[in-house]
């Protein structure tokens, strides 16, 4: 698993590449409350993610919480279709904010 | 169905043979399972089944044959390796096998608690997701001992898709349970499958659960396949044995007198 952080229009955008399964999701989990203790928007970009396990899911949904302790806000962007029927499976969908395109969740808030 | 008809091969059991002590238990059993399919596994008291599913399980010695998991013959692995493989199979044993000292939640980690080092805070994550999937939500500070017989067979199926296994192997899922809690479970099974594209292999006897959720069945019959089949295939069988077995029909043979006497006096 590959990650990238960066700021586009005032939001942190981390993305992830390749697999983030039980191996890689610790990594991912540092990565993504790293982002969230900068108290800033965050964005996560999961175009690249080959496939996502529960435990890359658990630590999402960690910052998530965090993001909103902290006041932030936290969204998910370009979910492919395999990683949204696991979100879909736990009903998650429902809970993070979703973003089609890096695009929309720049310009529309999350 | 999913279990695509050109799909690769996940479960490959090849001249299955095994024997306790004297007896055999199964007789050169071949089968071939693809990513994705649900098989059912059917046959009588006895006719091998549980055995066959231990075995991809790999908790049994076969005396000879190979089964492949994922590619890796299982018979061939060291310890090393077949721990490795555990983390890529969940297990829903018959009656949930909960340990009754730990509660739901501590149950359904058990297995990220033997196999990783992730955080306390995302295993509990990962344990309240799955409760969610099997419709046990907040039911993770409860003791097994307090749940009833459907609800330990949702948790143990919880703690059996912790790792989100590519093999899910269920022995006897709906055995007990009401018609309504069973046909729940079927559907769960169903939905585990199309979301997490598992392989699910589940021995039951009970035909209708057999019908809602496979795309082929297996009919063992004595320690051999009598057939592999889709559903329709398996119900349309003019095979007798099949139809008996479908019919809850049981046959009972005619003994040979000597052995009968020698089975009676414990000589066998």
């Amino acid at each position: 698993m590959e990650h990238a952080v960066r700021e586009e229009q005032g939001k942190l955008v981390v993305s992830f590449q390749g697999e983030v399964d039980l191996e890689h999701s610790p990594k991912a989990r540092e990565v993504l409350l790293g982002a969230v203790k900068k108290k800033q928007d965050v964005l996560v970009d999961l175009s690249e993610v080959s496939y996502i396990d529960s435990s890359g899911v658990a630590s999402l949904v960690e910052a998530f919480q965090s993001s909103k302790k902290a006041g932030s806000s936290f969204g998910l962007v370009s979910v492919n279709p395999a990683a949204l029927r696991v979100l879909e499976l736990a009903r998650l969908d429902r809970v993070f904010t979703i973003h089609s395109t890096l695009a929309e969740g720049l310009g529309g808030g999350s | 169905m999913s279990g695509d008809p050109n799909g690769e091969y996940v479960i490959e059991v090849e001249n299955l043979v095994t024997h306790y002590g004297d007896r055999q238990i199964l007789k050169n059993v071949n089968l071939r399972i693809r990513r994705g399919e649900i098989m059912v596994i059917m046959g009588g008291s006895g006719s091998g089944k549980t055995t066959l599913l231990r075995h991809l399980m790999a908790l049994e010695k076969a005396t000879s044959g190979s089964i492949k998991l994922l590619g890796s013959d299982v018979t061939q692995l060291n310890e090393i390796e077949l721990y490795a493989m555990c983390r890529k199979i969940g297990v829903s044993f018959q009656g949930g096998a909960l340990l009754s000292s730990l509660t739901v939640g501590e149950n359904i980690t058990l297995p990220l608690r033997e196999h990783t080092d992730l955080d306390q805070t995302v295993m509990d994550i990962m344990a309240r997701m799955k409760l969610e999937v099997v419709n046990l939500a907040g039911f993770e500070n409860l003791m097994p001992s307090e749940l009833s017989g459907g609800m330990l067979k949702r948790a143990a199926l919880a703690r059996a898709i912790i790792t989100d296994p590519a093999l899910l192997f269920c022995d006897e899922p709906s055995a007990g349970l009401d018609p309504v809690v069973s046909s729940a479970l079927d559907e769960l099974i169903l939905r585990l499958r199309d979301a997490m594209d598992m392989t699910i292999v589940v021995v039951t006897h009970e035909l209708d659960s057999a019908f809602r959720i496979a795309d082929r069945i297996t009919v063992l019959d004595q320690g051999a396949i009598l057939t592999v089949g889709t559903v329709e295939e398996v119900k349309n069988s003019d095979n007798e044995r099949i139809q008996n077995l479908l019919n809850r029909k049981f046959e009972v043979e005619e003994p040979d007198p000597e052995e009968y006497l020698a089975r009676l006096m414990g000589h066998t």
